[in-house]
């Protein structure tokens, strides 16, 4: 990566075609998801991959074409990289599905099925608490909070 | 004007609170006083505070962890005596408000103000010399990384002085940690100390991966590097990709505590398991963090004093990444028992057994390398020694916890306590002591009192088992954690046994005190004049002890593994080299001691809510950023005739080093 | 978080150090590797309280998906005319570089004014990140996003005092670079921000 004026002109034509054709990619890669859901295109079963998967292919043509990941530290940077995807790929999946069974054993009044339970849980403010439960807990539970 | 500060806020009626205090405050007037008398300010700051030498910063680092050691310790040694007392009809001499206090400081100090400093100390002073480098990447930087450690310790240890600590144990947990149910600042300081020091110790990572990565010596491949620089990079690359979810979730809680959202709240929708979950996607690797270091000082240490090469290099290198990427893995183990199913806890459950296998690899090469070794039962080795012991003693029963059954039991019993102290003392801190001998004499030129050092093995190690093993009999008997007193008669023998552990374990800490005293008195008994005190195998002991600033005079050429003992082998004596060259070198700043000290200004602020103050501090740090973005004195070139000068003297004064 | 430049180059041991610069660089890269996983946190809370609507608004009564399309093409646009100063600073055209920075800093500054818009005006409504679960992780998403796209601002600001000062060799060249891979890294965050939050919530 050269700093003087000189830099072949070669080079920065090349530069202005990286940075103009991703440009245009993420346009119509934003532009077909906005369209997708504004639109009301598939129900939202089929239109969230479609738009996750957008998303992904976006974020690869913007690190592909703006990022410029050359020289003697490519390889670092492409293995940072992939760690990274895989530790996001643990910390959102693990996250996600471990709090997912827990909703599922510990609250099931809160999953969308029980309508009823789910409204009259969050009318009273209080989620952690099953529709039914005593007042005692009610009461035990406010004793707590004035306690220093 | 002050926020929720005022000086009913220093909790005078406290006695021993106060008396804390007090000790605290007459040692911070004998260090000053004696700085002042000695007339070594200007040394002080010249020398160390503006210093960005990485073995200057490693050795501030360990000082702050052993400083910070004795204020941990002090917490131990207070529950341990409650609980000797505490039986049935007793209430002991800590009241519930402040016990809840000291286990939580306890709990913080321990892992984020002695083992982590510790750990990135060794790193820093060791790593550069193992690799041939001059320095770390970003030596300013370092700076930076090490005062804001400091400053989130300084914090932890103003909540002594002003209002308290938190509650809520070392973990945080909410609603506990939320306003409604801690409104004072206890929490504030745990956060803002946490958050400090953590910044802190992320940049220092990115700092420590690059050095390795790109300022190895010339010919120095990867799979040549010493273990214990191996160990520093999967560290580092650990610390890189866990602390933020930590800064993540600390920083949710914040946003709950001072602007009322509902992330972990129990009303509106928050959910207090999704922080428990979070907080142990950090907290899992976190211990691993702490651990690979010190097995990577046992990868020098063994093969050093059976003076046989390391057996399984490459079996050792694959284990230790083996471990950093399932530590990843197994973060659920933390909370078997908080119902996320049998599909969820089984799969942890086998992760968190599978990870104990690269451990176990390690442990056989190790036993392989001294197997038919001639074995030095120095102090490093003893150390080392107590450590394979221990801490697999510690491992079982880690794996026995692995069980998700298993743990229905014992979650949160003593015997997770007795589990963790196992591994973490045994592993950590006995690793922490044998690396600390083993490069005294290279960091300051002479060798600690070998006698005294042994002394201090056999105290801990009798102290250790003393005060641990009876709570892992304690756990089956059914006492949990955090207990403040308890009315169960059958437990008071076990913890008065703990007491007296507690008490033998003081008795070690007083020898490796009384140890470095006698060390500094006796130093020109024990001075290391090759710079090869215990005839080591890795390029650190081929220089000077301690080194010149810039470590190398000459840039070793390395073609093989353990350089320096080929080198030896084909007859290498410590001489100055023949041949200089000009070396470029960065100069002191005092830039990272003032971004801190507005740190500290800005969490202290935050915690009392002094908004005005708050936003000075910040000010203070973005300004000190910016202004010294345009210093262009970062770095010297220091002439070849005057390193020429010093290689020279040095050579010639050797008996007389100090 | 992180100061806008470590070190004019790695001094240590720079005889076979060709290119100090890219030592700096790379540090730059995996602090952004760390930045992607303090996302991925965020993402992942804001992902799971996202149905916990606590009897208040939720996502599809919120979001204005023109408006969002005129934000995401000013940060768009933004990442593009970045390059652009890039390629003027390969060309060492200092008053270039400066022209397109301005106009990339104008763009910055819509989007987070845009933001700022949306955000008072969800708070006036009664939806404000204090009414449930989904409201906190809906505004400390987006808005850590806003966080990090302000700091990108000021230092650009900082930037173009910078070049105007001292040009576009050495220290600022890398400082560029360095910004250059944070903004763009910004307009990959918020690709993930704008299908994850608005347009599944919107659906």
């Amino acid at each position: 990566m050269s700093m003087s004026s000189d830099t072949p002109t070669s080079e920065v034509r090349s530069l202005y075609r990286s940075y103009v054709t991703g440009f245009v990619l993420a346009v119509i890669l934003t532009a077909i998801p906005f369209w997708l859901v504004m639109d009301k295109i598939a129900p939202p079963q089929t239109l969230l991959p479609a738009i996750l998967l957008i998303a992904a292919v976006q974020m690869l043509v913007h690190l592909k074409y703006f990022f410029h990941l050359t020289g003697v530290d490519r390889q670092w940077n492409l293995g940072a990289l992939l760690l990274t995807g895989i530790i996001i790929t643990i910390v959102f999946g693990g996250t996600f599905w471990v709090m997912l069974e827990l909703r599922t054993n510990m609250m099931p009044w809160m999953d969308s099925g029980t309508h009823q339970a789910a409204s009259s849980a969050m009318i009273t403010g209080i989620n952690m608490e099953p529709p039914g439960m005593s007042s005692a807990v009610r009461r035990a539970v406010s004793s707590t909070a004035q306690m220093q | 004007m002050l926020g929720k500060l005022s000086l009913s806020s220093i909790p005078l009626d406290n006695p021993i609170d106060m008396g804390g205090v007090g000790v605290m405050v007459v040692l911070v007037i004998c260090v000053l006083g004696a700085v002042t008398y000695l007339g070594k300010w200007q040394y002080l700051w010249k020398e160390w505070v503006t210093s960005v030498d990485h073995k200057r910063i490693g050795i501030m680092y360990i000082i702050l962890a052993m400083v910070m050691l004795l204020r941990g310790f002090t917490d131990a040694a207070m529950m341990r005596s409650q609980l000797a007392f505490a039986g049935p009809g007793s209430a002991g001499y800590l009241p519930p408000s402040h016990y809840d206090q000291i286990f939580t400081a306890h709990g913080v100090i321990m892992i984020f103000f002695v083992a982590m400093p510790f750990i990135v100390g060794l790193m820093n002073f060791a790593m550069p010399l193992q690799i041939g480098a001059r320095d770390v990447a970003f030596p300013y930087m370092n700076s930076v990384s090490l005062w804001l450690t400091a400053a989130g310790a300084l914090l932890v240890n103003l909540a002594l002085v002003f209002g308290a600590f938190a509650r809520t144990g070392w973990m945080g947990y909410p609603p506990l940690s939320e306003l409604r149910f801690s409104p004072g600042v206890g929490v504030d300081y745990y956060i803002w100390a946490l958050q400090i020091a953590g910044i802190g110790t992320l940049l220092s990572s990115i700092n420590m991966i690059v050095t390795v990565l790109k300022l190895r010596a010339p010919g120095m491949k990867l799979m040549m590097m010493p273990i214990f620089s191996w160990a520093t990079l999967c560290t580092n690359v650990l610390i890189a990709v866990s602390f933020p979810v930590l800064t993540a979730t600390l920083a949710l809680l914040t946003l709950d505590r001072y602007l009322g959202l509902h992330f972990f709240t129990n009303t509106a929708g928050g959910d207090p398991m999704l922080y428990i979950s979070l907080f142990w996607t950090w907290g899992h690797p976190e211990v691993y963090i702490l651990i690979l270091p010190l097995f990577g000082v046992y990868s020098e240490i063994v093969p050093t004093f059976s003076g046989k090469k390391l057996f399984g290099y490459t079996s050792m290198v694959y284990a230790t990444v083996a471990i950093t990427v399932i530590s990843f893995l197994v973060w659920v183990h933390h909370f078997f028992t908080m119902g996320s199913g049998g599909t969820v806890n089984a799969f942890f459950g086998v992760t968190t057994m599978i990870i104990s296998i690269p451990t176990g690899v390690k442990l056989f090469n190790w036993l392989f390398t001294m197997f038919r070794g001639r074995i030095r039962f120095e102090t490093p080795m003893l150390w080392t020694l107590a450590f394979m012991v221990t801490f697999t003693i510690g491992g079982m029963t880690g794996v026995l916890l692995a069980i998700p059954p298993a743990d229905f039991v014992l979650h949160n019993s003593e015997f997770l306590i007795a589990h963790f102290h196992n591994v973490i003392i045994g592993g950590v801190l006995f690793g922490a002591f044998a690396a600390y001998t083993y490069w005294f004499p290279k960091a300051f030129g002479f060798k600690l009192d070998e006698r005294l050092g042994k002394l201090s093995i056999g105290l801990w190690v009798a102290g250790f088992y003393l005060a641990f093993m009876p709570l892992y009999a304690l756990g089956f008997m059914g006492m949990t954690r955090r207990l403040n007193h308890y009315s169960n008669p059958d437990w008071q023998p076990f913890l008065i046994v703990a007491a007296c552990g507690a008490a033998v374990i003081a008795l070690g800490i007083a020898t490796q005190v009384v140890q470095i005293v006698v060390s500094i008195r006796k130093r020109s008994l024990a001075l290391d004049t090759t710079g090869d005190p215990w005839n080591g195998r890795t390029l650190e002991w081929a220089t000077t002890s301690p080194p010149p600033f810039y470590n190398f005079a000459q840039m070793p050429d390395v073609t093989e593994r353990d350089e320096f003992w080929k080198m030896k082998k084909e007859g290498w004596k410590p001489t100055a080299p023949e041949t200089y060259e000009p070396i470029h070198m960065p100069r002191n700043t005092g830039t990272g001691f003032i971004i801190a000290f507005f740190a500290v200004v800005f969490g202290f602020a935050m915690i009392w809510h002094i908004w005005w103050l708050a936003a000075l501090g910040f000010i203070g740090i973005a300004a000190s950023m910016i202004i010294h973005s345009y210093n262009k004195h970062r770095d010297m070139s220091v002439s070849a005739e005057t390193i020429e000068d010093i290689e020279r003297r040095r050579f010639a004064q050797l008996p007389q080093q100090v | 978080m992180l100061q806008k430049v470590t070190t004019v180059g790695p001094v240590p041991g720079d005889e076979h150090e060709h290119d100090p610069g890219a030592t700096t660089v790379l540090g730059f890269w995996f602090y952004l590797m760390t930045d992607c996983i303090l996302f991925a946190s965020v993402f992942a809370s804001y992902v799971v309280l996202s149905s916990s609507t606590a009897g208040g608004p939720a996502s599809h009564q919120l979001f204005d998906l023109p408006y969002l399309a005129v934000e995401t093409a000013c940060l768009l646009v933004s990442s593009f005319t970045y390059g652009l100063a890039s390629i003027a600073m390969r060309q060492n055209r200092k008053d270039v570089v400066l022209t397109w920075l301005a106009v990339t800093f104008l763009l910055g500054l819509a989007f987070i004014g845009m933001e700022i818009n949306e955000f008072y005006g969800m708070v006036s409504e009664g939806a404000g990140p204090d009414r449930s679960a989904f409201l906190s992780g809906f505004f400390t998403l987006v808005g850590t996003h806003g966080v990090h796209v302000t700091i990108g601002l000021g230092w650009m600001a900082l930037m173009m005092i910078q070049v105007l000062q001292n040009g576009l060799e050495g220290a600022n060249h890398t400082r560029l670079m360095c910004l250059g891979m944070f903004w763009h890294f910004l307009d990959i965050i918020w690709i993930g921000v704008f299908t994850i939050v608005y347009l599944s919530g919107a659906m």
